[in-house]
């Protein structure tokens, strides 16, 4: 239920660019967001024989996703904008928070 | 502390993800005791018959690209040849050096495999042939397919997926495992 929470949450600050996100956060939302996707997809495959609706929804949650990817590299004290490089801002998006020192 | 592993850190990813792309793309390079030869072909269902790769639009709805692969796997190290004929004469004169698995394969799947010891067959099996179009319900199948999606998106689906990352992947497993299984 907290994860769902936390899913919601991502889209409800949606055009929060310049908070920040807990590495919590960000996997919750991450993850619940391909699953949800996926779910959504094969339901809409397998009933309607379209991916229509699964398409949309993965449209629609790019702003969320990078919003809460972009406020994640920030509570990690790195640049944002890091986020936009594919595959590496996954691993950015798993450094520890920018006051926990040395847990790296 | 953190800045200074920071560099680490990203290089140690750096150079995880370019061993995994040269993994991914070039698997077998590096075992010289494998012979593996590829042919593509392009198959017209209206005339049923095969074509050079480069001697059909690939985008005409009657036109299915076939890629048909032969592996070897030589239970012992041969010498490299410079053409089939040199290998053909170096098996014929030497029967008792040609052990291993001989595997042929149509889009990924495998259609026929065959053990050899001292160039005798052993246990040869023959697959049958997936009706699910050109690519086989099996993992390298579903691979293949979502490669091949992938590929030919327009530019805004293909900036979707980059953008999407992990998630488009997924969705073209999951969509092309659907519709091939």
């Amino acid at each position: 239920m907290k994860f769902f929470k936390i899913f919601l949450l991502a889209f409800k600050r949606v055009f929060d660019f310049k908070g920040e996100s807990s590495i919590l956060e960000f996997w919750s939302f991450f993850l619940l967001n391909i699953l949800f996707g996926s779910v959504l997809l094969i339901f809409f495959k397998i009933v309607f024989d379209t991916e229509l609706p699964a398409k949309i929804y993965r449209y629609v949650s790019l702003l969320p996703l990078y919003a809460c990817g972009f406020r994640r590299l920030r509570n990690a004290g790195i640049s944002p904008w890091l986020f936009l490089i594919p595959l590496v801002n996954l691993f950015l998006a798993g450094l520890p928070e920018k006051n926990k020192e040395g847990a790296l | 502390m953190k800045k200074k592993l920071l560099p680490i850190y990203l290089g140690l990813t750096m150079l995880i993800s370019v061993i995994g792309l040269v993994a991914c793309s070039n698997e077998d390079s590096f075992k010289s005791q494998k012979v593996e030869t590829k042919t593509t072909l392009v198959f017209n269902s209206l005339t049923k018959e095969f074509y050079g790769i480069k001697d059909k639009n690939l985008n005409e709805a009657n036109n299915q690209v076939y890629e048909f692969v032969q592996k070897f796997e030589s239970d012992s190290n041969m010498p490299s040849f410079e053409s089939s004929d040199d290998l053909k004469e170096y098996i014929t004169k030497n029967p008792e050096k040609a052990s291993g698995e001989y595997n042929f394969y149509i889009n990924g799947e495998v259609v026929y495999k065959v053990s050899i010891a001292k160039g005798i067959k052993i246990n040869e099996i023959i697959f049958p042939i997936s009706d699910n179009g050109r690519y086989g319900c099996s993992y390298e199948g579903v691979r293949r397919c979502a490669v091949d999606r992938i590929q030919s998106m327009n530019w805004y689906d293909t900036w979707g997926c980059i953008a999407a990352g992990m998630a488009c992947v997924m969705d073209n497993m999951i969509s092309c495992g659907i519709d091939i299984c």
